[in-house]
């Protein structure tokens, strides 16, 4: 596996520190006195999503991480697992929900997700930032319940995400979403 | 940062030059150009010299700082002097450090160590308002601040220190007291000072006398070493400056034990005896005009950062 010294450790590299995966947030060139040079590393575990800055001797070594991404099509789901097509080269992956994790609340067929692998395996399914989904289930909004400031009401998109939005929008509608926070966006 | 405010930045760098230099021209401290290419790399464990090839196979070196030239100087009659300009460290990048930077260095002889504090505060005054200045030994520091005693103190406890203050290290094993002491002033001044104050440190550890005089202190050899902090950023660096051969050269001798590279400049060496007594400061200019328009990185005062070229 590739070694980079601290000095040449950049924003978004992937590195391996105690065998598990990160990302680079932030690298600090710290020079206290006339001491000793250190940079400090500001991490994010890529399973986890845990930050830690960590202090190393300038000049130390760290080891990229065996970190390979690839989109793939989300072909279909069955009961334990989704699979997905590689468009270029039409290779297929099964991948188990339960290390879909969170987002399997945004699977949906013929949608193209970033797939991130750490040797070989699948820690991360990345939906679209944005997707338009229809709402398959929402009572409809009552009048009156805008004048207490209560202006969303909850509904369950075609995914199975569950969302809050706004009273004047209908079960059946497409809206598109924000993933990253699981928000309304707009009616489509 | 706008093409305006960057501009805005270099017209006042070229004023904030100009009157560094009327600063000392009212001051009667002479300006002084010595060589930047130099003979000799800068003898110390932490700062490394550009190498370059001058003439045919001979290798010189781009100064890391004028001390040594200018020590010539003072030792050859011209006893009060000044420096502005460039030097330059290898491998020192990053939001605080150029390779290249400006640097203002003088000398002050037979004064005393309040006067050529009270001349230095004026001078970082041009720069910057600041409420007031507290002068704390290296001691004091540590004592005050982290309850410990940087003689007693052992590596063990020193990590649970860091620990505590959540800095957390790679690997432990291959740190030294030293780094760890360093880190920590470093940590206190950047998360833990107070804002707008001039700290004054003073009397480090006999180990980090560089090119300081050392002296017995409250029973303890200190260094008479001083360093500025202002806003978590290190401004300056001062000695009162040693000046007896014997004991600098068995300094460099160590140093040069763990770095084989290294040559003597013995020009240098044979005038340090004929310095005599005199204080000496090296102030950042890049520093401080980073705090004067409350700017993050040393990029932003510079034409062109290393990278940028």
């Amino acid at each position: 596996m590739s070694e980079l010294t601290t000095n040449e450790i950049k924003p978004s590299m992937k590195v391996e520190v105690d065998n598990e995966p990160y990302v680079v947030v932030s690298n600090q060139f710290v020079k206290p006195g006339k001491g000793q040079a250190f940079n400090r590393i500001r991490i994010k575990n890529l399973i986890t999503g845990r930050n830690v800055e960590k202090t190393y001797k300038s000049g130390e070594k760290l080891t990229l991480a065996d970190i390979e991404e690839v989109s793939m099509r989300l072909l279909y789901k069955e009961k334990d697992d989704a699979i997905f097509m590689n468009d270029v080269t039409f290779e297929q992956l099964s991948i188990p929900l339960s290390a879909i994790k969170d987002n399997v609340i945004w699977l949906k067929d013929d949608v193209v997700y970033d797939i991130v692998l750490y040797k070989g395996t699948v820690i991360d399914v990345a939906p679209p930032t944005f997707m338009e989904l229809k709402i398959t289930e929402s009572a409809p909004g009552v009048r009156g319940d805008t004048s207490s400031g209560r202006v969303l009401k909850p509904a369950t998109l075609e995914t199975g995400a569950k969302i809050q939005i706004p009273i004047f929008v209908d079960e059946g509608e497409i809206i598109k979403v924000d993933t990253r926070t699981a928000e309304y966006v707009s009616r489509v | 940062m706008s093409p305006e405010s960057k501009l805005k930045v270099l017209k006042d760098r070229a004023s904030m030059i100009q009157k560094v230099r009327s600063f000392f021209y009212k001051k009667k401290i002479i300006e002084v150009d010595p060589p930047i290419l130099v003979k000799h790399p800068s003898i110390d464990l932490h700062i490394q010299s550009i190498e370059t090839h001058p003439l045919n196979k001979s290798i010189g070196y781009l100064h890391t700082s004028p001390e040594y030239t200018m020590k010539r100087i003072i030792a050859s009659g011209l006893k009060d002097i000044y420096f502005l300009g460039h030097v330059f460290r290898k491998n020192e990048i990053g939001k605080n450090h150029n390779i290249e930077f400006s640097m203002i260095e003088w000398y002050k002889s037979n004064v005393s160590f309040d006067y050529f504090i009270k001349e230095n505060i004026a001078l970082l005054k041009l720069f910057i308002k600041f409420k007031k200045s507290i002068s704390t030994s290296y001691f004091d520091v540590f004592y005050k601040n982290f309850n410990l005693d940087i003689y007693k103190i052992n590596k063990k406890e020193l990590l649970a220190i860091c620990r505590k203050e959540e800095i957390i290290f790679s690997n432990e094993k291959n740190l030294k007291k030293e780094d760890l002491l360093s880190l920590l002033l470093d940590h206190f001044f950047e998360k833990k000072a107070k804002r707008d104050i001039l700290y004054i440190i003073y009397d480090f550890p006999q180990n980090e006398a560089a090119l300081a005089k050392t002296q017995i202190e409250n029973g303890s050899i200190v260094a008479k070493r001083f360093e500025f902090y202002i806003n978590g950023s290190e401004i300056a660096n001062g000695y009162f400056e040693l000046n007896d051969e014997k004991v600098l050269r068995q300094r460099f001798e160590k140093i040069i034990k763990k770095k084989k590279r290294l040559t003597l400049d013995e020009n240098f060496l044979k005038s340090i005896d004929h310095i005599g007594s005199c204080y000496g400061i090296a102030i950042g200019f890049d520093r401080l005009m980073m705090l004067k328009h409350n700017l993050k990185e040393i990029k932003e005062v510079l034409y062109f950062s290393y990278p940028e070229l």
